[in-house]
């Protein structure tokens, strides 16, 4: 389990992380997206024991990651600039894990690469940026983590190495256990693989829960009402959006789907019906609800 | 691929061995590599030489040691090139080792790894002492190997030359630190290369700088001041003191430095965050800390250098101030990389430069009481006084309790014409050898002054007369040296003091233990020279020597050197010795009977300013001020007066009082040839033979000068 | 053994929950069929096994499939129970139908033509 206690960090004049908790239990993957400059991978960061927050605490199974060597050794970051040793091939970084990581497996990372089409004995600064993802990627799992932290590790890979990440971290999350959190902005590929997320906006952890409990609490309508409905009865409804297309109301509220459907059916409607909302439109709904780029 | 697991430590090892591979070839071509090729060569010549003069290498024993433990070390860099690139390695070596602090990337890379930053710490240590430190050792050991393959081994004085080596290796662990520190302090590798310099230069910089403003202030402040300081204080001075002269203490500094920076760069290492890297300076507080600092530093240097172009005063004082300013400016656009916001803390380079100022201000008016200074009676232990134009082997160190009281009477004296001066700054006056340079030992402590003593010599005639004459003094002119070990003394010579003479009269005056037809042996000279100073009166001292004898040996430590005595006509036994039954001759001659030669013109010339009015001039000669010239009658006459007088030198001598002052007439001796010689080059114009008085005016040639004290 | 729809408004969960719905009424699935573990399927799918082990709750609840631990999950052997529960929702939801075209006023015999139109469909072929 790990667990983030009222972070505080703040650069200069700005608070990049302002008062951020959540727990996170093993065997979860937990989608954390955020506008740009949020503070996802200062947050990211501070997870992993790199930044130290100002106020606050992040603590993994109960012992305080900051400087701590065995939390660390179960705790993988996954930098959105990929970083690696001068000149060193996968072969070379994987002598440097088995040295440092006790639980660093080369077996694995054989598979892993075969899987994602890696080679072992060529230079790493060689490879195009995407291909040094994957490297990362392979590199962190077969370290063998309790938690695996990706900053924008999605938004690198193409489309079938993405699919393999996925079937690799279902693997991994049923296997052992692992604590995945993806940061990143591709809401599509978070709504399948991931089971919670968190919306990060401005340094605060503004909206954080189950991925599905998370759609089901915002719904949009749209119907036909029997007669004229004035905006003050729409109002009534606290919408976070409502949109006229001449007789027809789309209307999205924060509410449970029975609920909503009593409500409306007071008002006759010709017409009704409920829109599927993705990811994607709910994080905008909740930006714009926090005053963002309105 | 093996499923091996390598230990950390081991896997640094791995990734750093070019590292020693590097240093190693560096340290194998100074050290080792030179031995080989220049050991055989001396060795030849050594043997070659011992085979011509039928001896064997054993007579060049001290020689070949010299060689070994000094000269062959140096022969690639010399001594200081070997300084500093012990310190220039050790530096690299740091720079290297913590270069990923400069890359948010790299240092993310290396932060991840699961163990504490103390034992990254560790671990970058043990990887400098396996690469950079073992590489050296196997180097000096390759040294010493090569000096036994050439059969030198048992000339080898092996606490010196391990000391040196020691010293080396402590030159190289200090450049470590410094690195260590710099790379921790800052975030770019240019940053941390400035950050070494500051570390390494400037507080010796701004102290020396310091020292020589204040030098134009404090008129008793001794010219070794600073030497003294720093080699009491400075870690550099006193390690690269101690290459070539070892000894534990001058180390001291060194060694706290290491340990101080080490610490501090481990202390720091610990804390320092992340995002850093790509910062002039890791550590926000840092900043102003180095402002001030650097404000101090590039303030003194400004001020110094207008200073040193205008030479005033308020040049000082403006350059001060501009100074300060213009770094505090620079230092905020290095650390921050923009002009925005420079005058935000204002208040810093205002703080510098008034401390600044206040230190000038302090030094102008003397505050802390240094020219004042003078200790009480009864904590004066001993009292070693030197006078400043001479060398440091001519000091004397008094002890008995009567003649400290007349030395600390005459210490009084001093002070008083010190404080005499006017505040503000001067011009150094320039040398003399009647200033002179006391050292107050006061229980442990040591503190010297330097005295002008202008007008304090006239006044203490009575104290130097007990000093000169006390045990003390004279016990340290026959403990010297050469005098407790006359078999160090390869040849002893003996010159007149004349400015006049001719090649056999300087010739007859003159002796060489060297020349085969030498009368006396070295042991004769220095047992009747023991008799002789120990017997010598203030009154024999106040007349010019008549000789110079130099004795030329070898000194405790193997190096040579010449001790030069000066002998007065009262040496009776010394001067027998030298010169036998001819003795009473060359005295005479040369206590002014040259005066009586052939072809000798003596005038002399009466006027109505003191010598020190005619010394102090340009000119030679004043026309305006003659009142009366007179030609010496007959040689008896020439003789007498030049018994009478007394050379310029005279005026200099400390513990003598100054005669320019009440001297009139000046002794003016001409000789005829040369003056001949003169006419017919063009040199001298309008000479009228028959009027001899006429010579002085005549020509800017003069032959010899001297003075009548007291006429 | 399942597919999932990108487009689909369900979320994922409900679909696999339907999927197997569908497969146990129409008979594509046999009783007591063995199902993937949640690990195989979560894999093979690419979807978080959260999702999985929700969808297979939701099944359990239903009682679709039956839990044996240690052994797995299993298409439950009571299918004409299933398909006896499929048939009564249909049918309410056939009268539900009903009584809204009886609101807006559809007659009796449009509907009985309706009918016979669907059945006729179906015998004739």
């Amino acid at each position: 389990m790990l667990k983030a206690d009222h972070i505080q960090k703040t650069f200069g004049s700005r608070a990049a992380l302002d008062d951020v908790s959540f727990t996170l239990e093993s065997g979860h993957i937990f989608g954390l997206l955020g506008t740009n400059g949020a503070g996802k991978s200062t947050l990211l960061r501070a997870m992993a024991g790199l930044l130290r927050p100002d106020q606050g605490q992040v603590s993994l199974d109960g012992v305080p990651v900051p400087e701590n060597p065995a939390c660390k050794q179960a705790i993988c970051y996954l930098s959105d600039e990929p970083a690696f040793l001068m000149n060193a091939t996968i072969a070379e970084m994987s002598r440097m894990q088995s040295s440092f990581y006790p639980a660093h497996s080369d077996d694995k990372l054989a598979e892993l690469c075969l899987r994602f089409s890696l080679p072992l004995h060529e230079r790493i600064a060689t490879f195009s940026k995407g291909t040094q993802k994957r490297a990362q990627i392979c590199l962190g799992l077969a370290r063998n983590p309790q938690v695996l932290l990706c900053d924008e590790t999605f938004d690198g890979l193409d489309p079938v190495m993405r699919d393999s990440f996925k079937r690799v971290l279902s693997q991994e999350t049923c296997d052992r256990g692992l604590i995945t959190v993806l940061a990143g902005h591709n809401q599509q590929e978070m709504e399948d693989i991931c089971d919670s997320v968190g919306f990060l906006h401005e340094g605060k952890l503004v909206r954080c829960g189950d991925l599905d409990s998370l759609l089901s609490d915002v719904q949009k309508v749209q119907f036909i009402p029997g007669e004229a409905v004035e905006d003050s009865v729409l109002d009534s409804f606290s919408p976070l959006r409502v949109q006229r297309q001449g007789q027809l109301i789309v209307l999205t509220v924060r509410s449970r789907r029975f609920e909503l459907e009593d409500k409306l059916r007071s008002l006759h409607p010709l017409f009704l019906e409920f829109l599927p909302l993705s990811l994607e439109e709910i994080f905008i709904l909740e930006m714009e609800d926090q005053g963002y780029a309105k | 691929m093996q499923n091996k697991r390598l230990h950390p430590v081991r896997f640094f090892l791995h990734r750093y061995f070019y590292l020693g591979f590097a240093m190693l070839a560096i340290f194998v071509l100074v050290l080792p590599l030179q031995a080989l090729v220049r050991l055989p060569a001396s060795l030849n010549e050594w043997n070659r030489m011992a085979l011509q003069s039928g001896g064997t290498l054993a007579d060049y024993a001290a020689e070949i040691r010299l060689f070994l433990s000094c000269s062959l070390l140096y022969s690639l860099l010399g001594l200081e090139g070997l300084c500093v690139l012990f310190a220039v390695t050790g530096f690299l070596s740091a720079m290297i080792l913590f270069r990923h602090l400069f890359s948010r990337r790299k240092g993310m890379l290396v932060d991840s790894l699961p163990n504490t930053r103390a034992v990254d710490f560790g671990r970058r240590f043990v990887c400098f002492l396996l690469f950079s430190v073992l590489p050296i050792l196997l180097s000096f050991g390759a040294y010493l190997l090569v000096i036994a393959l050439n059969g030198l081994g048992a000339y080898l004085l092996w606490e010196k030359l391990l000391a040196r080596m020691a010293v080396l290796l402590l030159i190289h662990f200090y450049g470590f630190a410094v690195g260590a520190l710099a790379c921790v302090l800052t975030g770019y590798f240019w940053a941390a290369l400035l950050a070494g310099a500051v570390l390494t230069v400037s507080f010796e910089g701004t102290f020396f700088l310091w020292s020589t403003i204040a030098g134009h202030y404090l008129d008793t402040m001794p010219d070794s001041f600073y030497q003294d300081w720093l080699s009491r204080l400075s870690p550099i001075y006193g390690m690269y003191k101690n290459v070539y002269q070892p000894g534990i203490v001058s180390l001291l500094p060194g060694l706290a430095a290491i340990f101080l920076m080490g610490g501090l760069a481990l202390l720091l290492y610990r804390i320092r965050r992340l995002e850093s890297a790509e910062h002039t300076l890791a550590f926000h507080p840092l900043e102003w800390i180095m402002e001030l600092f650097l404000g101090l530093v590039g303030g003194t240097l400004t001020g110094a250098l207008v200073w040193y172009t205008a030479g005033t005063e308020l040049s000082l004082l403006l350059g001060l101030f501009l100074g300060t300013l213009l770094v505090s400016g620079l230092c905020y656009l290095v650390f921050h990389l923009r002009l925005t916001g420079i005058f935000q803390r204002w208040y810093l380079p205002v703080c510098t430069s008034v401390v600044l100022l206040l230190a000038v201000v302090c030094l102008h008016y003397d505050v802390f009481g240094y020219d004042r200074w003078l200790p009480s009676r009864e904590s004066l232990t001993s009292f070693t006084f030197r006078p400043e134009l001479s060398s440091a082997s001519e000091a004397v160190t008094l002890t008995s309790p009567e003649t400290l009281d007349a030395a600390y009477e005459w210490a009084c004296l001093l002070r008083d014409e010190a404080e005499e001066q006017p505040d503000g700054m001067r011009y150094r006056y320039s040398r003399t050898s009647a200033n002179v340079c006391i050292t107050y030992q006061l229980g442990g402590r040591k503190v010297s002054r330097l005295y002008q003593n202008k007008t304090a010599r006239d006044q203490s005639a009575g104290l130097m007369k007990t000093l000169l004459e006390s045990s003390d003094y004279r016990s340290q002119q026959t403990e010297r040296f050469f005098f407790r070990h006359p078999e160090a003394i390869q040849s002893v010579s003996v010159y007149p003091e004349m400015s006049y003479y001719s090649s056999s009269s300087y010739l007859r005056c003159s002796a060489d233990t060297r020349d085969p037809s030498c009368s006396f042996t070295v042991s004769d000279v220095v047992s009747a020279l023991r008799q002789d100073l120990s017997a010598r009166t203030y009154e024999d001292l106040l007349n010019d020597p008549l000789f110079t004898m130099l004795l030329y040996g070898s000194e405790e430590d193997g190096r040579s050197s010449t001790l030069s005595l000066p002998l007065y006509a009262s040496d009776k036994h010394v001067l027998s010795v030298i010169f036998g039954s001819a003795m009473a001759d060359i005295v005479d001659f040369v206590s002014g009977g040259y005066a009586a030669s052939d072809g000798v013109i003596a005038v002399k010339q009466v006027y109505s300013v003191p010598a020190s009015a005619l010394y102090a001039s340009e000119r030679p000669f004043h026309p305006e001020c003659l009142l009366d010239t007179q030609v010496a009658a007959s040689p008896e006459q020439a003789v007498e007066w030049a018994r009478q007088t007394v050379s310029n030198e005279s005026a200099y001598r400390y513990y003598a009082p100054d005669f320019r002052s009440d001297s009139y007439s000046v002794l003016y001796l001409f000789r005829q040839d040369d003056l001949a010689d003169y006419v017919s080059s063009g040199a001298l114009t309008a000479y009228d033979p028959e009027h001899p008085e006429t010579l002085p005016e005549a020509g800017t040639f003069w032959f010899q000068r001297r003075y009548f004290p007291g006429e | 053994m399942f597919l999932i729809n990108p487009q689909s408004k369900l979320p994922l969960y409900e679909q696999l929950v339907e999927q197997l719905r569908r497969q146990i009424v129409l008979g594509t699935v046999s009783p007591d069929a063995p199902l993937p573990s949640v690990r195989q399927l979560s894999v093979e799918l690419g979807v978080n096994p959260n999702t999985v082990q929700k969808a297979y709750r939701e099944m359990e609840q239903e009682g679709l499939i039956v839990s044996i631990p240690g052994r797995g999950s299993f298409v439950t052997s009571d299918v004409s129970r299933m398909q006896e529960r499929q048939r009564a929702a249909e049918l309410s939801r056939l009268e539900k139908a009903l009584r809204q075209c009886h609101e807006i006023g559809i007659s009796r015999t449009a509907v009985q033509a309706l009918v016979n139109k669907v059945y006729k469909e179906e015998s004739s072929c």
